[in-house]
């Protein structure tokens, strides 16, 4: 059997509700790269949000309900793709948590976890595609998401990515592994701490002279791109999936 | 005040077992290895010990060094003597201690600190049945402890791992000469030398399960440091500053 | 020691505003946290290490009424005394009745959390003895009448300005703020105390059951000091810390030392077999072993959370996580910093009082990656947070504001149905578009202002993706 035979040719994006209602474009750039790979991209309609928010403010029941919803929406045995290591995680690992007394519910977790894959993670693992011929300008430092790097174990997979963009030059950043202090509802109980983790990481980034921050995770580049808006930098905030399609497209921008 | 059998009844509840039980075996733990296999092991770690003894002097010293050791290699009794009298010298030291361990007695040190003009100290008090004199002695020699430059010890373990002397309190054998002074020397033949700190407590286990274990085990490496003011590497708090091993053979 | 748990939010944003406080927080970073790094990486067998030491810690304390009898026994037959405290108040009679018998005027301490927790020091004032901390760090925040600031480094968050100032009282002289000086002038002030005390309370790291041995790590030489120079040595012990064999204190040592400092072994580990033999030349006649419980039954009970009861007190997840680092060891409100405090100072104490704490994380995950014995920790702030969230840490009264409660519900009604999800954001789009800018909102109000006084708030897409992909589909 050749490569090509084993790579599959439909996956089911699970865009997430960040993506969806803030950052569709981002959503749009992950289709792109997939479908330039030979992929056919499904999205799943019935698809809302995996429910982290509930289960990391204590809301276990509320969290529960909308998770099994997840689960029938993503029935079936296609790839799922996403493009966040922090939805990944939810589905991947805390509903194991969450559904650690239900094992008929835990067997679902499992067939759907197992098909789920980041998006980084799925074009290089199962795509076995680490270098897309993309091409770029410029200079971007990598910040690498709590969830994508500690829960799902993902630090290769964008970083051989990026570094396959020619032209792209990569600068690392002091403390790149440090949570940008987003957390969800931490962000606004605790303000003082999260702005002040803000800044640091904002700093780190600037100070490495790149034009351009690159994260794996919508929710945390909007933590980011809201602190540079405030404080008027000029860096410039993108989601792996964009700086991908921008290379990798032919008149050079990403739709 | 909390009685043991309520204490233990409290944890039992807790615990949500309700009376004394057998525990099951789990090897993650050497807990359940039995007093014959603990000292079959130790057997077996002296003779592996002594066979690898090149290879364990090298990963000793190595590791010892990087501790903060100050490592004088020497052929016989007589120039241990010569280097443990040149530190001494090197300092200016007049108030100079040491052990009773049974190595020093092979090296000739009163002599040779006798030619510097210093007096040798031994940390030995003649016990007494009489419980107060025998604090009293005891307490004077602490004074006298306190009051030394240089304290000069035997070793009992050296382990190559990490570079470590351990050392076990006895008649003869006091803590204080390790610690109170600013200059710690100890001597040693590569003979004490195991290769890590799991040979070390299995064997300070069956010294234990033999009925053979001491009041203390100090386990030394390197001089007493701390990094409490703004994480500044300090050497010398309240322990030596300055440490020597001497190695004999 | 007093519980101020309840001043989480205000003490940690006081603090992420004090520039002096933050350089000594990223000293943690830099040191502490890059040191431990690299001594998992010069450690080939590092994660074996780390799997050993937790199955060790699993197993005593799933037996621990096993291992406590055992660990009395023991300490009695080596000739020590063992006391069991339930509480704190019972921890501390009974050492004050050890110092009070022996006539006892000065105590020489070397570091104990679990001192910190009972209020040692403070008891022993009370009746007219002299405590002196004599961990350089502990004697500085003693000096300044604070608690300690980190679990390893209790005084990491002192300036040698500050130090200078507090030495310089005691030890009068010139003005020092040469780290080297100001430790030598604590060394010098300290050589008395170690002389004249006739009793040393420490601390224990591990107590090893099947020996009755209790073992110590310092890099000073206090420890040592504390547990031969004086005829009494008291120790007081977690009613978790104990170890089956001797022959456990390899995997033990190895991992808690490399997670605490990066080094391969600390200057001094101290294996006290109870008192001095007879015939020795020096050590203490007495050995009182204190066990307390003072609410670790409460974590014991519970058979998701009883695996804070595996913790080492390293400090290892303090260094690793960026919400210690700019909070600060004070604001934890308690003797136990950083995540496992956010986790055990609760359950101890009381989940109301410390309800803040299991929020404040954003569950980045980098506490687990650096725990010696792995312990879940994000998982065990998320049960604490669906304890305090749904009520069941106190029926009677739900932690969470009504509005976050109500906010949910809502949520929970809205992804429910991806028709009304789309129609949810179609809405809050409209509702945004007088606040925005660009598509960027740049105010929002409480408790929503707390994210926009320092970032703006990206404005809910007027077309969804799900929107765009339909249309290009067709």
């Amino acid at each position: 059997m050749t490569q090509s035979e084993q790579i599959p040719r439909r996956v089911l994006l699970f865009v997430t509700c960040t993506v969806d209602q803030l950052y569709p474009q981002i959503g749009e750039s992950v289709v792109n790269v997939l479908e330039r790979q030979g992929c056919e991209v499904d999205f799943p309609a019935g698809q809302t949000c995996c429910g982290q928010p509930a289960f990391n403010a204590g809301f276990t029941e509320d969290a529960k309900a909308v998770a099994r919803r997840f689960l029938d929406v993503f029935a079936g045995e296609d790839p799922i793709v996403v493009p966040s290591g922090s939805c990944g995680a939810m589905v991947r690992n805390f509903y194991l948590e969450l559904f650690h007394d239900e094992p008929e519910t835990l067997a679902k977790v499992r067939q759907v976890a197992g098909r789920l894959y980041e998006f980084s993670e799925f074009l290089v693992d199962v795509l076995h595609r680490d270098d897309l011929a993309a091409k770029m300008s410029g200079s971007a430092t990598y910040h690498q998401c709590c969830h994508l790097l500690r829960e799902l174990g993902i630090d290769a997979q964008p970083k051989s990515l990026l570094a396959s963009v020619e032209g792209l030059e990569m600068r690392e950043m002091e403390q790149s592994e440090v949570c940008c202090g987003f957390g969800g509802t931490f962000a606004v109980k605790f303000p003082e701490i999260s702005t002040a983790m803000l800044n640091d990481k904002l700093d780190y980034a600037i100070a490495t002279g790149a034009d351009t921050l690159v994260a794996g995770d919508a929710t945390c580049l909007m933590h980011l791109e809201g602190g540079v808006r405030k404080r008027g930098d000029t860096l410039q905030l993108k989601h792996l999936a964009q700086v991908l399609d921008e290379a990798t497209s032919t008149d050079g921008v990403a739709s | 005040m909390a009685d043991k059998q309520d204490f233990l009844r409290m944890v039992r509840t807790s615990l949500g077992v309700s009376e004394r039980r057998d525990i099951a075996r789990d090897d993650a733990t050497s807990f359940f290895l039995s007093k014959d296999e603990v000292s079959q092991a130790a057997d077996d770690i002296r003779a592996d010990a002594a066979e690898r003894r090149t290879e364990l002097i090298d990963e000793f010293i190595h590791r010892a060094t990087e501790a903060g050791w100050n490592i004088h290699r020497v052929a016989n009794f007589e120039d241990a003597a010569e280097e443990v009298t040149a530190v001494v010298r090197e300092h200016g030291a007049t108030a100079v201690m040491r052990s009773d361990h049974d190595i020093l007695n092979s090296v000739p040190l009163e002599s040779a600190l006798k030619a510097e003009g210093v007096d040798l100290e031994i940390a030995v008090r003649e016990p007494s049945d009489d419980a107060d004199e025998d604090l009293e002695r005891r307490l004077s020699l602490r004074e006298k402890s306190f009051d030394s430059e240089v304290g000069i010890t035997g070793v009992d373990f050296a382990v190559a791992e990490t570079g470590t002397v351990a050392m076990e309190p006895r008649a003869g054998s006091s803590r204080l000469v390790s610690l109170t002074p600013e200059v710690h020397i100890g001597v040693m033949t590569p003979e004490a030398i195991i290769p890590s700190l799991d040979e070390l407590f299995a064997l300070t286990r069956d010294h234990h399960l033999s009925g053979e274990h001491k009041g203390m085990i100090n386990l030394i490496t390197g001089p007493s440091r701390t990094a409490d003011i703004e994480a500044n590497l300090i050497i010398g708090v309240h322990g030596p500053r300055e440490v020597h091993l001497v190695i004999v053979g | 020691m007093k519980v101020r748990t309840d001043e989480f939010k205000a003490r940690s944003a006081e603090t992420t505003k004090n520039p002096r406080r933050q350089a000594s927080l990223k000293l943690v970073y830099d040191g502490l946290h890059k040191g431990r790094i690299a001594a998992a990486e010069d450690t080939d067998d590092w994660e074996d290490q780390r799997d050993r030491a937790r199955a060790i810690k699993w197993h005593t304390i799933n037996n621990l009424d096993y291992y406590l009898d055992l660990l009395d026994k023991n300490v009695r037959a080596n000739g020590g005394n063992v006391y069991f405290a339930n509480d704190d108040a019972e921890a501390r009679d009974y050492v004050l009745g050890v110092a009070k018998a022996n006539n006892v005027k000065t105590v020489i301490k070397s570091k104990s959390m679990v001192s910190e927790e009972i209020g040692l020091n403070e008891a022993f004032e009370e009746a007219g003895i002299n405590p002196v901390e004599t961990d350089l760090g502990e004697y500085i925040i003693q000096l300044a009448k604070e608690a300690p600031y980190h679990l390893i480094a209790p005084a990491i968050h002192k300036t040698r300005e500050e130090i200078s100032d507090l030495i310089q009282e005691v030890a009068g002289g010139p003005r020092q703020e040469d780290p080297q000086d100001l430790t030598d002038t604590a060394r010098a002030l300290l050589r008395d105390e170690f002389r004249k005390a006739e009793m040393g309370v420490s601390g224990v790291n591990f107590a090893v059951a099947e020996t009755g041995s209790i073992a110590i790590v310092t890099n000073e030489g206090n420890g040592r000091m504390v547990t031969s120079a004086p005829r009494v040595h008291v120790a007081i012990v977690g009613m978790e810390k104990l170890i089956p064999s001797m022959q456990d204190l390899s995997t033990m040592l190895r991992v808690l030392i490399r997670s605490a400092t990066g080094q391969r072994i600390s200057s001094y580990v101290t294996v006290v077999n109870g008192p001095r033999k007879a015939g020795e030349e020096d050590g203490p006649d007495e050995f009182h072993l204190v066990i307390v419980n003072n609410g670790r039954e409460n974590l014991l009970k519970d058979a998701q959370l009883r695996e804070a009861m595996l913790c080492l007190r390293c400090g290892a997840c303090l260094n690793a996580c960026p919400v210690y680092r700019k909070a600060g060891g004070h604001a934890y409100g308690w003797v136990y910093p950083g995540p496992i405090g956010a986790i055990v100072t609760p359950v101890m104490t009381g989940k109301k009082v410390g309800r803040d704490l299991p929020f404040a994380s954003t569950l980045c995950g980098a506490c687990k990656d650096a725990c010696p014995v792995k312990i879940e920790l994000p998982t065990l702030l998320l049960r604490l947070r669906s304890d305090l969230a749904e009520g069941k840490a106190d029926p009677k009264e739900k932690s969470s504001p009504l509005l976050e409660r109500v906010s949910i519900k809502a949520w929970r009604f809205g992804v429910q149905s991806p028709m009304r999800f789309a129609l949810a954001g179609r809405l809050s789009s409209l509702m945004m578009a007088p606040l925005s800018r660009g598509g960027w909102v740049r105010w929002l109000p409480p408790p929503l202002s707390g994210w926009t006084k320092s970032r703006e708030f990206p404005r809910i897409a007027g077309k969804p993706f799900r929107a765009r992909f339909r249309k290009k589909q067709r």
